[in-house]
């Protein structure tokens, strides 16, 4: 019991370390002062961060925020998701000026139309759209999307100055493959193991979209060397975490409250950001066309995601999947307020999780709010069924 | 002086176009010819070329809106999961489906909607549409195409124009390979003309509400627009709307006006709250004010290239304005409101179509400045009843029109 509790400590001094330089975006304001570089922010999903980097430039994930809206309010309706709407509020508290310019992909209908209202209300020279084709199947998509990498890195350069050199994209490459790579490890681990809190996990993954690379990269080592030498934890439940991004960390901690832990997720603030490596074609001479072609392979070979339309990328069968590779007892969908596209997929996934007879719940989650008396109580019946099931546990 | 609104003579007329839409829409399988659903901005003149018949199920949205059936529908769709927050068309639609199916020895779709033989969305509007033709696709087993259509971008044009053009190119193999028919070039360039001839006549039709008194108003295109909607490329659009213009032009020969004693003229943005179209007619009319243009209604002018058929048509349909940036949209608007001399604008923050409506806050700061004229906001759904406060709104619109009022 000692040793564990040693271990445990270790691990938890290692996440408030991480915490603190997660934290309003502390990490990279120190990287800004100590090297004098500029940071880009960039929102999930599919922006290749790789490419931001071989610049020169910090790329750095806008999150939202989990604050009160104080002005945003005053410039959207009421049906956007909080996610969007705090991260405006952000932009509108001038919180995020230490931004030398942003990346926005025009992934679901909200963000298509709300880029204006970022660059309306921002100082930034550089903003950019990242055009995405919704159909995936046809040849035209991929076309297309090779188009809108090589004008990404037009436009980068254009603002940057900067022309990157093929050393500057293979090593750009290789710190986040590193850094893909060992989040993967930490997922295995967590899936044989369940040592880590769900709080303590999505912190995991959010470094990596918020930290310079190899500042993260220390990190996620001596995370694995913690981890890896806990022992299993059997008591608590594996679940698969279904949605696109969670910044509700009360409900993390309600969910660890109950013993259920996400071993496996769709998020496109999680797995889907870590799944894959970008493997660079060497047969491909030219450095540019060499990423552009990786990004490309990459993109098309993505977990699904309910906005892009593919007949062979079904969710359905991705989250049936999922839950069985991982061994998961269940399912929570933590939908984003608001998140339409997200949300008409789920009614025929449940179905399909009911007929398996793997247990499923909705909540319908927004950035802003609390942990509620009924998110507690449907949380803790949710672990009774799933516990009523057996298996020792 | 009390509103009263004049009937069009034509009225059975348009009554009977869409009539027949519906009757061919539902005989189509019997007479072999295959039925696509498509989103209202679609390029349709490749599927009436190509004899494959093209039902428009956002018709059979608006249509349950009208009639008073969105909330029974969505409710359907809403013990099935889906969320009660979001396009109420689509809640309609996968209401209808649900509904049928769960009752027993009833058709498919209750002889209210053809059964779907492809699904042809288009992400021109939104992408909840093209999620419930996936769902609908899937229930059917039957094969989608989506018609995909990223922002309007001047850096990326060329590659967009590329884009959209090869997707033309995509669709036309996918209809030959799914319906066995083959496109004829020559029968296409006659459905383009035709198209853009009825595009033309429809816009004629609009410009009658430019006369101070307006011959027609908003209210009015929002019914009359059937026909471009569902039969743009057919005769019958061409037909019904060469009427219309005459039966226009008697009416301002004869100073027949839409509203007696017009005093304030308004644009409105975007679709109509179906269910309360007759309320705000009478609302408006009974105090003197003409809704007179909407870039709702002014979709549809569309001037084909036919020498070019397949570029004009890529072309033609990427630039509906909806898929334009803030400020492309706001002079659109601006160029509307400055041609039809408005004297403010009310803008609907439809729930139901986050694509149009999400960014209207800052809109109307922004044209209210450049334009000196006042701008309105309304929270309404353009269909589910149970988003509709009529006591708070109607509130709000007569300290609006008291506000313009007092300003004339």
């Amino acid at each position: 019991m000692g040793e564990t509790e040693a271990i445990e400590l270790s691990i938890t001094e290692i996440i408030t370390r991480l915490n603190t330089e997660i934290t309003d975006y502390t990490g990279v304001k120190k990287w800004q002062e100590q090297t004098g570089g500029q940071a880009v922010g960039w929102l999930p999903p599919d922006v290749p961060v790789e490419i931001i980097a071989a610049f020169g430039l910090l790329p750095v994930a806008i999150l939202g925020s989990q604050a009160e809206v104080k002005m945003a309010s005053a410039h959207l309706p009421n049906y956007v998701c909080s996610y969007m709407r705090s991260s405006l509020d952000l932009v509108l508290q001038d919180k995020l000026n230490f931004l030398a310019g942003l990346i926005f992909p025009q992934g679901c209908d909200a963000k298509k139309h709300i880029t204006d209202l970022f660059e309306r209300n921002s100082q930034w020279t550089f903003l950019h759209r990242q055009l995405l084709p919704k159909q995936l199947d046809r040849p035209s998509s991929r076309v297309y999307f090779a188009q809108e990498i090589r004008r990404l890195i037009s436009e980068l350069k254009r603002f940057s100055g900067v022309d990157p050199t093929e050393e500057d994209y293979r090593m750009a490459v290789t710190g986040y493959n590193l850094n893909r790579g060992l989040l993967r490890q930490i997922v295995e681990i967590q899936q044989k193991k369940r040592t880590l809190s769900n709080e303590q996990f999505f912190a995991i993954v959010k470094s990596a979209l918020l930290l310079p690379v190899a500042q993260c990269n220390v990190y996620l080592a001596e995370i694995i060397d913690a981890v890896s030498a806990e022992s299993a934890d059997e008591t608590k439940i594996p679940l698969v975490l279904s949605g696109t991004i969670v910044e509700s960390w009360e409900l993390l901690r309600t969910l660890d409250e109950f013993g259920l832990t996400i071993v496996g997720d769709d998020l496109y603030a999680g797995y889907r950001y870590y799944n894959q490596d970008l493997l660079l074609d060497e047969g491909i001479r030219d450095p540019e066309e060499r990423i552009v072609a990786a990004v490309v392979k990459r993109h098309y070979g993505q977990i699904p995601y309910s906005n892009y339309f593919a007949k062979d990328l079904d969710k359905k069968a991705f989250i049936l999947d999922l839950a069985a590779r991982t061994g998961a007892r269940g399912v929570v969908f933590a939908l984003l307020k608001f998140c339409d596209a997200v949300d008409y997929d789920y009614p025929l996934i449940k179905e399909a999780l009911a007929e398996q007879k793997i247990p499923s719940i909705k909540l319908e989650i927004e950035f802003q709010s609390a942990a509620s008396g009924q998110l507690k109580t449907r949380l803790q019946a949710f672990a009774e069924i799933i516990r009523g099931r057996g298996n020792g546990i | 002086m009390a509103f009263k609104k004049i009937d069009f003579k034509t009225k059975g007329f348009l009554k009977k176009t869409m009539e027949d839409y519906n009757t061919q829409a539902m005989n189509a399988h019997a007479q072999g010819i295959p039925v696509a659903w498509v989103t209202a901005v679609f390029p349709v003149e490749l599927l009436y070329a190509m004899d494959i018949f093209p039902y428009y199920p956002e018709n059979f949205g608006a249509a349950s809106g009208t009639h008073r059936r969105t909330e029974e529908l969505s409710l359907i769709a809403e013990r099935r999961g889906y969320s009660n927050q979001y396009c109420s068309y689509a809640k309609a639609g996968l209401g209808l489906m649900y509904g049928n199916a769960e009752q027993a020895g009833k058709e498919d779709f209750g002889g209210e909607m053809p059964q779907p033989d492809l699904l042809l969305p288009s992400n021109i509007q939104c992408t909840p549409l093209g999620k419930w033709f996936e769902i609908t696709a899937k229930y059917y087993n039957k094969p989608l195409f989506l018609m995909d259509s990223p922002q309007i971008e001047a850096s990326s044009w060329e590659s967009q124009k590329a884009y959209f053009l090869q997707q033309i190119h995509e669709l036309v193999a996918f209809l030959e390979t799914s319906t066995g028919r083959k496109l004829d070039l020559d029968r296409l360039c006659e459905v383009l003309n035709l198209s853009t001839q009825a595009c033309d006549l429809w816009n004629q039709v609009l410009l009658f509400a430019k006369n101070k008194p307006a011959r027609i108003t908003y209210w009015d295109a929002c019914i009359l627009m059937g026909p471009i909607v569902c039969w743009r490329g057919r005769p019958e659009a061409v037909h019904y709307y060469t009427e219309l213009v005459k039966e226009l032009e008697e009416r301002a020969a004869s100073d027949l006006v839409a509203v007696e004693g017009e005093k304030i003229r308004l644009y409105w943005d975007h679709i109509p709250i179906w269910p309360k179209m007759r309320y705000f007619a009478e609302f408006f009319g009974n105090r003197q004010t003409s809704i007179v243009c909407s870039l709702y209604t002014h979709s549809w002018a569309y001037k084909f290239d036919a020498a070019h058929p397949l570029e004009t048509l890529a072309e033609s349909y990427m630039r509906e304005f909806v898929n334009y940036r803030f400020d492309q949209r706001v002079e659109k608007k601006i160029k509307l409101m400055r041609e039809y001399e408005v004297d403010g604008f009310i803008f609907n923050l439809n729930d139901s179509c986050k694509p149009n409506s999400l960014a209207l806050i800052e809109k109307k700061n922004v044209i209210s400045e450049r334009l000196g004229i006042p701008g309105m906001l309304l929270e309404a759904d353009m269909c589910d009843p149970r988003f509709f406060a009529e006591g708070p709104i109607q509130n709000r619109m007569e300290s609006f029109l008291e506000m313009i009022g007092s300003k004339k």
